[in-house]
């Protein structure tokens, strides 16, 4: 037994790069920073949803009661109604303008690099320096808005009443974000094959006839993959807020209120109670969302 | 002509309304203190421009030395970020290992409230003694955009037809070789336009530079944040700092714009 | 024995002498700080703002007599308490001197050394030598630095809230006038609420009406108030204060010690007053108070869009008057106690974290940023009113050159300290561990109730449930409980 010689152990590199294993080999990197990074906050908050703890002491157990309470706290059920309202708006905004602006824009114009240039600058501001700046800029004595307004004789406009300060928060993050949809679809378009639009002009075609068939369902892969990365980003809004109302004025939104729950009050429970919460939430739709793209993605292989 | 001339007013008009905002941040990076507060449109527009706010970024502030570990930061993370991701994507893209659920989980890692994950996250690296270093702030930000990054370059390599591998695998070549010869190029405007995204995000952040570094590691945006001060609200110095801090960026995406119109294209290499 | 005699009287003569510079000497300065062998650097945050920067310099002194570097980092005022809650909890270290709101000193009391222990061990005078110098200081504030007895942090400056008025507007002739033939009083600063709303209302004017007989170019606000999502806690506070009641009573028992805490039907009362006052003044406000802070009502003020401002922090006094010297000609502030006379108060203070790595120079930085010279140019240069009754006496800035609007400022601060000393001791804010959080709790809850997003009866059945709820979580050593 032991004269015979045995085949080479394959060394590691051939392991790893065997057929078999390489798909996990590539991944390699990437899970270990996703079990380090994301499991370890993960785990903490979900024990800490289960206690009491203000950052000093040891932590009290206190079983369900932070999610009952949560269950029953006004400010957080309004902050979630709110997150959706703010997510349906600035979705749909955006992609409706999104698309617009693209479909117009892509073509040859004079100009057009300085053009597109230009349209890729709100995102390239940190957000929450530009909600400090925003907040000043609406002012209502000080701001540029309002002077503007008083120059040609309009009124000054209140930005932030109470009835009016969330969609003021929309317009804030849609004027950051309008670019990212635009872009995107706007490099979609110039994808698209264009013998299949020769042929459909030269069988007649006319404009809306072929958005509807042909544009937008070539675009409906794109226009997902917009829904889900900014529904993401969406749920979890916050920079906006911290420079103007500081979720004053009926601007609370979900992670605002987490933020100050587990951050300002450090109530670390709650706080935490809150996040799991949230957390399970974006997943549970941005899973749904997800499970679409796959489909419209999937004839490609 | 009409469409044209309605082409051209919805496109100054959104032009408009993108640049009025980051021109007000120009012209007030140049106004004094009582100039910034003025109450008519005129002097918000016609003013004495002065560099003082420049002067005291640079000489009370450490400004440079904090842009200097933005860009350290961020470059040195969008490239480990690209080290990362761009395997993975590639094993997604071309095996779906683990089934469609992995993928989505390296796609939900900004899912968690970041107010939340903060707390653990600096526990960690107080233990590691990664608080206020280069390496744990670049490390945390790889992190974050590692699902951003997985998910859009997952896209592009979705594209490139497998016919192109399995011809070049009967020729022969291996899977090393398939990937750089054939492949790279192939995703280049796709690895560009991933790469500026992650730039500008890591360039932007402040949450976690703000709790993460003190004197060392300090980055640009927390500086500049921090003109918000307790008894004055310095807007002068704040617009200045955001001024300059938008450049570099800009001429990034500046650069990449060709790309960035060619990259996003998801079915492009078809033809 | 003549001889004898002189000799003696020349003793005892240069013993007056001595002792009598010795006591003018007996102020703790720079260089009764003895020889620190721990070098180690001390890091501490101090706030950003223009002003704040000019107190740099002076704090940079003690690097020079005693060779410790300080490394200064800055943070805006409202991360600070996250910033360091952060550092403290994981235990770091980092911070030698802990920057402290003083409503958080019970919070962080176990973070910190009690000073009176540093200074038995580093201090020459040993506990006499910090004592000697915390005479100079205004008993009440030191009391809003204290935890469960025992001094925790010292002052580097306050937060008094005051109430400022346009004295120029108030001292014309042609206002006092019409004051009087439309409400039968004189026209002076307010005392009560009733005059509070009557001068509101009397100064609410539209663009194109008068003010000191001259057409006005801007509408005009009977008040200023900071009732956006920063202050409205404090701003409830003065009112609950000044009407005699507080968010939570304290109970002592005969020795004066405390047994536990009561939410009161009379303390749901005058909250739900407090919060109706409140509100019922944002008539008289532009629409901006309701994302106001600070540097709005300091903006009004300066641009003379504003006539009374009931609620704002003395700290301000000297930055809004230089806006409105520059803005108004012939503008003047009035400082007045705010209606009720018990403003919010306290300061932002140092004290010692017990995990710094050079305890000796921490001790000595406290002692040094608190001392009387170094308030003095903290005063003097920055504006920022010290803790420090000498420093507010000097009588330089009493001539009449300097008296407005330092004199003033000083003068606001030894006033208020002397009415309120009593009674500060027993707000429940300075005797709880809950205080923090339940104060930033307080911040939302009202503000919600300014806006209308949840009713006044709703917001305060709220506060009392989330006051016990956070209290009885975080205050391990007090009861507290509702009177239904």
């Amino acid at each position: 037994m032991s004269s015979q010689t045995l085949p080479r152990k394959p060394s590691i590199w051939e392991t790893l790069t065997s057929e078999k294993n390489f798909k996990w080999t590539l991944l390699i990197p990437l899970l270990l920073l996703l079990a380090i990074f994301m499991l370890y906050p993960l785990l903490y908050s979900f024990y800490f949803s289960f206690h009491d703890w203000g950052m000093q002491g040891a932590p009290t157990f206190s079983g369900l009661n932070n999610l009952r309470q949560l269950v029953n706290d006004r400010g957080f059920l309004l902050a979630f109604g709110r997150t959706l309202e703010v997510l349906v708006i600035c979705i749909a905004v955006e992609v409706l303008l999104g698309l617009a602006l693209a479909m117009m824009w892509n073509r040859e114009f004079p100009g057009q690099n300085i053009v597109r240039g230009l349209a890729l600058l709100p995102l390239l501001v940190a957000p929450l320096i530009l909600s400090l700046l925003w907040n000043f800029m609406m002012d209502f004595d000080f701001g540029m808005f309002n002077q503007i307004l008083q120059a040609v004789g309009l009124k000054k406009v209140y930005w932030w009443t109470p009835k009016m300060a969330l969609y003021t928060i929309c317009a804030i993050t849609i004027w950051q974000w309008l670019p990212f949809s635009v872009f995107v679809l706007l490099a979609g378009l110039k994808g698209l094959p264009k013998d299949v639009f020769e042929a459909a002009k030269v069988d007649g075609a006319r404009g809306w006839y072929t958005f509807r068939r042909l544009t937008l369902p070539m675009l409906t892969p794109l226009i997902m993959i917009i829904i889900v990365l900014r529904s993401m980003w969406l749920i979890r809004l916050f920079d906006p807020l911290f420079g103007t109302t500081r979720g004053g004025v009926n601007t609370e939104l979900l992670d605002w209120i987490t933020y100050r729950t587990a951050f300002v009050m450090f109530d670390i429970g709650y706080g935490s109670a809150m996040a799991i919460v949230s957390w399970a939430f974006t997943m549970i739709l941005c899973m749904l969302m997800f499970r679409q793209l796959m489909k419209a993605l999937k004839p490609k292989e | 002509m009409i469409k044209k001339i309605l082409f051209w007013l919805v496109t100054l008009l959104v032009l408009f309304i993108v640049i009025v905002p980051l021109l007000w941040i120009y012209l007030t990076a140049f106004k004094s203190q009582t100039d910034i507060f003025s109450t008519n449109l005129r002097s918000m527009v016609i003013f004495k421009p002065t560099l003082q706010n420049f002067r005291a970024l640079f000489g009370d502030y450490p400004f440079w030395p904090n842009l200097l570990n933005t860009a350290i930061v961020s470059v040195l993370g969008t490239v480990v970020t690209m080290a990362v991701s761009l395997p993975a994507a590639y094993s997604f893209a071309r095996w779906n290992t683990g089934g469609g659920d992995l993928l989505f989980m390296t796609v939900s890692t900004r899912m968690f409230p970041m107010a939340v994950a903060a707390i653990p996250h600096f526990i960690f690296f107080k233990t590691l003694g990664l608080l206020d270093t280069h390496f744990g702030l670049m490390l945390l930000y790889v992190f974050f955009n590692m699902s951003f990054a997985t998910f859009l370059l997952y896209g592009f390599f979705n594209e490139v037809p497998k016919e192109v591998e399995q011809a070049a695998m009967i020729d022969g070549y291996g899977r090393m070789e398939i990937f750089r010869k054939i492949v790279f190029p192939l995703i280049k405007p796709g690895l560009a336009v991933t790469s500026v995204f992650c730039l500008i995000w890591m360039w932007n952040e402040f949450f976690f530079a703000f709790l993460f570094t003190r004197n060392q590691a300090r980055t640009v945006n927390v500086l500049i944040s921090s003109f918000w001060g307790g008894l004055q609200v310095q807007y002068g110095l704040m617009a200045g700092g955001a001024a300059i801090t938008i450049m570099p960026t800009l001429l990034a995406a500046w650069f990449m714009q060709r790309y960035i119109i060619r990259g996003l294209t998801f079915g492009a290499v078809k033809g | 024995m003549r001889k004898g005699i002189a000799i003696l009287v020349s003793v005892l003569c240069l013993i007056a002498l001595a002792a009598t510079t010795a006591t003018a000497q007996a102020k703790f300065g720079l260089n009764d700080i003895p020889t620190i062998k721990n070098k180690k650097a001390l890091n501490l945050i101090i706030e950003t703002g223009e002003n704040h920067t000019k107190a740099i310099p002076a704090i940079q002194e003690f690097t020079k007599k005693t060779g410790v570097q300080v490394n200064v980092e800055r943070v805006a005022s409202s991360g600070v308490y996250g910033k360091e809650n952060v550092e403290l909890m994981a235990g770091t270290g980092f911070y030698d001197l802990v920057y402290v709101e003083t409503a958080w000193t019970t919070e962080w009391s176990d973070y910190l050394y009690p000073l009176m222990d540093l200074a038995k061990k580093y201090d020459p005078k040993k506990e006499a030598g910090l004592k000697a110098d915390l005479a100079f200081m205004s008993p009440s504030i030191l009391v809003c630095g204290q935890a469960y007895g025992q001094q925790m942090v010292l002052p580097f400056y306050t937060f008094d809230m005051v109430m400022w008025i346009r004295q120029d507007v108030y001292d014309d002739p042609t206002e006092k006038a019409n004051y009087k033939a439309k409400y039968g009083a004189e026209l002076k600063a307010p005392t009560t609420l009733d005059e509070l709303h009557k001068q509101a209302a009397f100064f609410t004017r539209k663009k194109g009406g008068k003010l000191k007989g001259k057409p006005l170019a801007h509408d005009l606000y009977g008040l200023s108030m900071q009732a956006g999502a920063y202050q409205t806690n404090d701003e409830t506070s003065a009112r609950l204060w000044g009407m005699g009641s507080d968010w939570v009573t304290v109970v002592r028992d005969s020795s004066g010690k405390i047994k536990e805490f009561v939410i009161t039907k009379a303390n749901k009362q005058a909250l739900k007053d407090a919060i109706t006052e409140y509100k019922m003044d944002l008539q008289w406000d532009s629409p901006g108070a309701l994302t106001a802070n600070f540097d709005f009502v300091v903006a009004q003020m300066g641009n003379g869009n504003a006539i009374i401002c009931p609620t704002i922090w003395a700290n301000c006094t000297t930055w809004a008057n230089g806006i409105l010297q520059e803005k108004v000609p012939g503008g003047k502030i009035g400082m007045y106690p705010t209606v009720g006379g018990h403003p919010y108060t306290g300061a932002w203070s140092y004290g010692v974290s017990k995990k710094t790595k050079n305890p000796e120079a921490a001790y000595w930085l406290v002692r040094w940023i608190a001392s009387y010279d170094c308030a003095k140019i903290v005063f003097n240069d920055v504006g920022l009113p010290p803790g420090r009754i000498d420093v507010l006496e000097d009588p330089e800035i009493h001539t009449p050159a300097k008296y407005y609007p330092l004199g003033m400022v000083a003068d606001y601060h030894i006033n208020i300290w002397k009415a309120t000393a009593k009674d500060v001791g027993n707000y429940w804010y300075f005797n709880t561990k809950a205080g923090g959080k339940v104060y930033d709790m307080q911040i939302y809850a009202v503000s919600k109730a300014l806006t209308g997003e949840q009713t006044i009866d709703q917001v305060v059945a709220e506060i009392t449930r989330q006051t016990l709820d956070l209290t009885t979580k975080f205050d391990k050593k007090y009861k507290i409980r509702e009177e239904k």
